[in-house]
């Protein structure tokens, strides 16, 4: 016996523990108290914020903790990567390694599908782009909003009046920002810098008057200060960055100071050796590759209620000169080029005022491979099981009826 | 967990047989007193008022008042069921007992409805109201003899002091917790407040039904219509062509103008008749929604208050319809004081008759009898007292269990069993020819539904293993399913066949991944049932042939996790795939999606622990008892989270399933400690020869 364990090569012993149950069975517990953690968290803080902490890539390990912060677990690898490992081990175990044959045909057919799941699963998190658009009844729009990502923007106004091409600081340099970090911005089309300062993920703008005025402490620009406030644990989306600017020219003297607050959707603007210029913070822009045209929201309350009962956007899609008609329902979106649409929201119209629908956009190019693994596994495991039921009942029924033997005495 | 051959299960040692049983007995104490602690609170105070002149409603009159059609919660349904769950919110119960003249009334929803409509005067002395905490109430001078309490309307009143009577004190204090909690949020209010405001809202909402036909009963204050005169000549001009002034139909088509007439009359008895005209206009839009609108293009029916307002608007095609139905509610109230006569049944005949006339000229109404019938039939009621009888005569089975007698028992409790699922089955589909929709809609849907599943595979298993502890097992589980779905819709208190909201409107989805993940929870709760049932039997070492029953159990055990996996996994992808079409992605970690996952992991690690052999009899059972808290925990307790996309199944309370956790601990325990006791007597005997694996 020892004889032939000294025989496994190193190559092989690796491969058998990174195959064997052992893994499977710690991968699976894992997954299982990192989801029961993950799940009942967010009752205090939030599907967002949990989601990020135990399931995100960059989980490498969580801190499973109550409503006041105290542990209460020890520390778990993060989800991601425990999916990560059991992927592993499952193509090694459970494909490589696994006995291959007809009476195995199921097992190793479901095997396969799901692992080509958590490989869509993978590939979405990777690569899945989304957003929000919305479009006024008649209306036209070629682009999405993406909610969690908001962008500075800087632009010239030309002699108009109208916006000239921006440059945009993006969301993944702002939002990592502590309240005392500072990020300096240099632009090849301007000369003038910008200093990001004061950075609060969560604010909202407040008019510094006598009967509430800005806390001691608080910078006040232009009668505005910036006042945080209380995360939204429910609707992350109802969470409103904010910050604080300085204009400077290429010495380094401050030519503006600006508050920037996402939730204001007007440009604030200053001026600089006699150009006039503007700035906005907000939702990163998604261009699409074609043209939404909504022709009409419909909408209908149950009667006598508020609960939506049906609704429905019809649209064209217009792709330089094709255009095509669309009917958007509940669970019907519409599929067009690696783009799906949702039908996310509706507003009904007042009297004077204009209907519109918004549409949650997403691309994603694993889009549909769950549903084939789905198909797929299911297949395999009714065979599988199917064929263990014909062998239970084969020995488990007794030979005579009258037999008793497990009747309680 | 280590390797534990399942086999070696010792026949019942006379040296431990004493500690066996005593243990068992304990167990049983501890599951049985949970019980009863959980029964205690389902069981409200019984309380049987004397009610001086109380003569019940007609069963002729309580037919005919059941299938009037109202519109509630988005759908035409029989006051019967609006009656019904307005009665669960404010009582709790579904019956309702008074004396008077020495005999004892029961009083049902509808003839509690038809009181609030025609009888105010006695209503308000009806224990309506349970309660739960009445230490709530003692802030306002209100005291009750025991903590939980029913009360009347009276007894609230009677409470305060001379300043404010008990409601008004309620009522005040409800506002300001409310301000205080719109001000500093949810968190800012203790519990007693939280359920102070509850009790002054659901006081409140009581007051609007019971007022809804003050406005039809002639209870204005007089005023001569000769003051208006000096104000409006042309309403004196308008009110001489309508006969009785004592009829608010007489008002009616002047209302307006009578209002503004006696606000420029500056005597009291203008002020006291615009003040109780004005509240009783108010108190009108609370009452059922009877009315079907005139319009075809118009979905929204009326009540008395909103009827009255368009018609004020003159946006009625037919304001003579309109008038029309006042004048018959109004003779209606009247005849009512004569409740059992043959004018106030007529009356209301042809009042329920033209209703469903005009609902049935829109097509709509087309169900209301057939909901009657399925309130009436009470088809779980039955089922429930089915499955006890066959649970009863099961148990006689264990005795006798051998020869004619054995056989006669076998097929009597057959019998009995098949009876008690062919009504739940009855149930199910009756709600489905209703709603029209796939019968797990909603979380009190799951309830019958996942009974029935776990009753049927019990008994298909029984069919093909032929042992009867599975059909003794499943008449136990039917009763459990079917008392947890009659807690819950008493809780609950919403009516469970209203329509559904948009997302969730896809009869293809409801059929494919609602039914499949629901499949999956009732095949992890047998798989804890037969777990439970296996320890419990296994520490009281009663089996004739443990070795056989043992391995028995563990088989089918294990059989029902594959059954539970392969539904689970399938119905968990499914839901992915709906969220995928319905909110842009596939998974997004929500509490429910994550719930689904867990009982699909824990299965996994069920049949990977066992492949790889550290798993085998005991091993096997106990994590499915624990399997059976994951699937509570998923199909109820995320619920209770209250966060999510998930937020049409939310729910409050729901106690019973913290029941249900603990039970699953106590089996937990139960089963360590037989495996325990087991593992000693094969350390006491290490010479036993071992057996073929069990399984």
């Amino acid at each position: 016996m020892s004889d032939s364990k000294k025989e496994i090569s190193l190559g092989k012993r690796v491969f058998r523990i990174l195959s064997g149950f052992e893994i499977a069975v710690v991968c699976l517990s894992l997954l299982f108290v990192l989801t029961f953690f993950g799940t009942i968290e967010q009752k205090w803080f939030g599907l967002w914020a949990t989601i990020h902490k135990y399931f995100d890539i960059e989980s490498i390990y969580v801190l499973p903790s109550r409503g006041d912060g105290k542990l209460i677990f020890f520390p778990l690898p993060g989800a991601y990567w425990v999916i990560v490992v059991l992927g592993i081990n499952m193509f090694l175990g459970a494909i490589i390694r696994a006995r291959k044959g007809w009476k195995k045909f199921g097992v190793l057919l479901s095997h396969c599908a799901i692992l080509f799941m958590l490989i869509a699963g993978a590939v979405s998190s990777v690569t899945k782009e989304e957003g929000h658009m919305r479009v006024l009844q008649g209306e036209q729009s070629d682009y999405a909003q993406k909610l969690f990502k908001h962008d500075i923007e800087i632009f010239q106004y030309d002699e108009n009046g109208a916006r000239e091409q921006p440059v945009i600081v993006r969301s993944k340099h702002i939002k990592t920002l502590g309240p005392k970090d500072k990020l300096n911005a240099t632009f090849e089309k301007f000369d003038f810098t910008l200093q990001v300062d004061h950075f609060l993920p969560v604010a909202e703008l407040a008019l510094d008057s006598p009967s509430s005025p800005a806390p001691e402490g608080v910078e006040v620009v232009d009668g505005f200060f910036l006042a945080e406030t209380e995360k939204n644990i429910q609707q992350e989306e109802a969470n409103t960055p904010g910050c604080y600017v300085t204009v400077k020219d290429k010495s380094g003297g401050p030519i503006q100071r600006l508050v920037l607050w996402a939730g204001n959707p007007y440009p604030v603007s200053f001026t600089h050796e006699g150009k006039r210029y503007g700035v906005t913070y907000l939702m990163e822009v998604w261009p699409m590759p074609f043209m939404v045209e909504l022709h009409k929201t419909i909408g209908e309350d149950h009667p006598g209620t508020s609960i939506p009962r049906w609704f429905q956007s019809n649209i064209t899609k217009i792709d330089g000169k094709q255009r095509e008609d669309y009917k958007i329902i509940m669970n019907e979106p519409a599929r067009h080029g690696g783009y799906t649409l949702y039908q996310a929201g509706y507003t009904k119209a007042a009297e004077g005022e204009t209907p519109s629908s918004t549409f949650a956009v997403v691309k994603n190019p694993s889009d549909r491979w769950p549903e084939y693994a789905l198909y797929a596994s299911t297949f395999g495991l009714l065979i599988h099981f199917i064929t263990m039921l014909f062998r239970f009942t084969g020995g488990s029924r007794p030979k005579k009826l009258k037999t008793t033997e497990s009747s309680v005495s | 967990m280590s390797a534990n051959p399942p086999n070696q299960v010792p026949s019942p040692d006379s040296e431990t047989k004493a500690l066996r049983w005593g243990l068992v007995i304990f167990f049983l104490l501890v599951l049985f007193g949970l019980i009863a602690y959980g029964i205690r609170g389902v069981i409200p105070p019984t309380d049987v008022r004397e009610i001086n002149g109380y003569s019940p409603w007609s069963e002729e009159v309580v037919d005919a008042a059941s299938a009037i059609p109202v519109q509630d919660g988005g759908r035409i349904k029989p006051l019967a069921t609006f009656a019904r769950f307005k009665m669960l919110t404010f009582h709790g119960s579904l019956t309702m007992k008074v004396k008077s003249g020495g005999t004892v009334h029961k009083i049902g929803p509808v003839e509690w409805l038809l009181d609030c409509m025609f009888r105010p005067e006695l209503v308000d002395d009806l224990p309506v109201f349970r309660l739960d905490d009445s230490d709530i109430l003692k802030p306002f001078g209100i005291e009750t003899q025991e903590r939980r309490a029913r009360l009347s309307f009276n007894d609230i009143e009677d409470g305060g002091d001379s300043e404010e009577n008990g409601f008004q004190k309620l009522i005040n204090r409800g506002r300001d917790l409310l301000k205080k909690r719109e001000e500093s949020g949810e968190g800012s209010l203790i519990p007693n407040e939280k359920k102070t405001v509850e009790f002054a809202q659901l006081v409140l909402n009581y007051t609007g039904i019971r007022d809804s036909f003050d406005i039809l009963r002639g209870g204005l204050p007089e005023l001569d219509p000769k003051q208006l005169a000096y104000v409006d000549e042309d309403v004196l001009k308008m009110l001489e062509k309508v006969s009785d002034p004592s009829r608010f139909s007489y008002w009616m088509p002047v209302v307006d103008r009578v209002i503004a007439s006696t606000r420029r009359l500056e005597t009291p008895q203008a002020r006291e008749f615009e003040y109780e005209l004005n509240r009783q206009l108010t108190f009108a839009k609370y009452g059922p929604v009877v009315l079907p609108p005139q319009s075809k293009d118009e979905e929204e029916w009326h009540s008395l208050g909103n009827g009255l307002e368009k018609f004020l608007q003159g946006k009625l095609e037919e304001p003579t319809v309109m008038m029309q139905d006042f004048k018959t509610i109004e003779d209606l109230g009247k005849s009512a004081q004569k409740p059992n006569s043959d004018e106030f049944l007529k009356n209301l005949t042809e009042w329920k008759d033209d209703l469903r006339e005009r609902a049935e000229a829109r097509d709509e109404g087309g169900k209301v009898d057939s909901e009657v019938t399925y309130y009436e039939r009470n088809y779980f009621m039955h089922a429930l007292i089915w499955f006890i009888v066959a649970f009863v005569v099961s148990a006689i089975g264990w005795i006798v269990r051998e020869g004619k007698g054995g056989q006669i028992v076998g097929w009597i409790t057959s019998i009995l069993y098949v009876t008690a699922i062919a009504y739940l089955l009855a149930g199910i589909v009756h709600r489905f020819v209703i709603t029209g929709r796939p019968p797990v809609s909603n979380l009190y849907d799951t309830i019958p539904f996942i009974s029935a599943g776990a009753v049927i595979v019990l008994g298909i298993s029984e069919l093909l293993t032929r042992r009867r502890i599975l059909l003794s097992i499943g008449a136990a589980l039917g009763v459990i399913g079917l008392f947890f779905a009659f807690r819950f819709e008493l809780g609950d208190a919403k009516d469970n066949m209203d329509p559904l909201r948009a997302v969730l409107d896809s009869n293809y989805w409801l059929a494919t991944h609602v039914v499949t993940v629901t499949i999956g929870y009732c095949g992890g709760l047998v798989a804890c049932f037969l777990s439970m049932v296996y320890v419990f039997l296994a520490l009281a070492g009663v089996m004739k042939d443990p070795k056989a029953f043992h391995r028995f159990m563990t088989r089918t055990v294990y059989g029902i996790t594959c059954f539970t996996l392969l539904f689970a996994l399938v119905g968990t992808v499914l839901g992915g795939i709906w969220a995928n079409d319905s909110w842009g992605r596939f998974w997004g970690w929500d509490p429910k999606e994550n719930g689904a996952l867990l009982i699909v992991l824990w299965s996994l690690i069920i049949l990977h622990c066992r492949l790889a052999g550290w798993m085998k009899g005991w091993g096997i059972h106990l994590m499915s008892i624990l399997g059976g808290s994951v699937v509570v925990f998923s199909w109820w307790g995320v619920n209770m989270l209250e966060v999510g996309l998930h937020s049409y199944g939310f729910i409050k309370g729901a106690s019973t399933v913290y029941y249900f956790y603990f039970a699953t601990l106590v089996a937990f325990s139960v089963g360590v400690v037989g495996w325990g006791i087991e593992k000693f007597q094969q350390k006491q005997s290490p010479k036993k020869p071992p057996s073929p694996p069990g399984v």
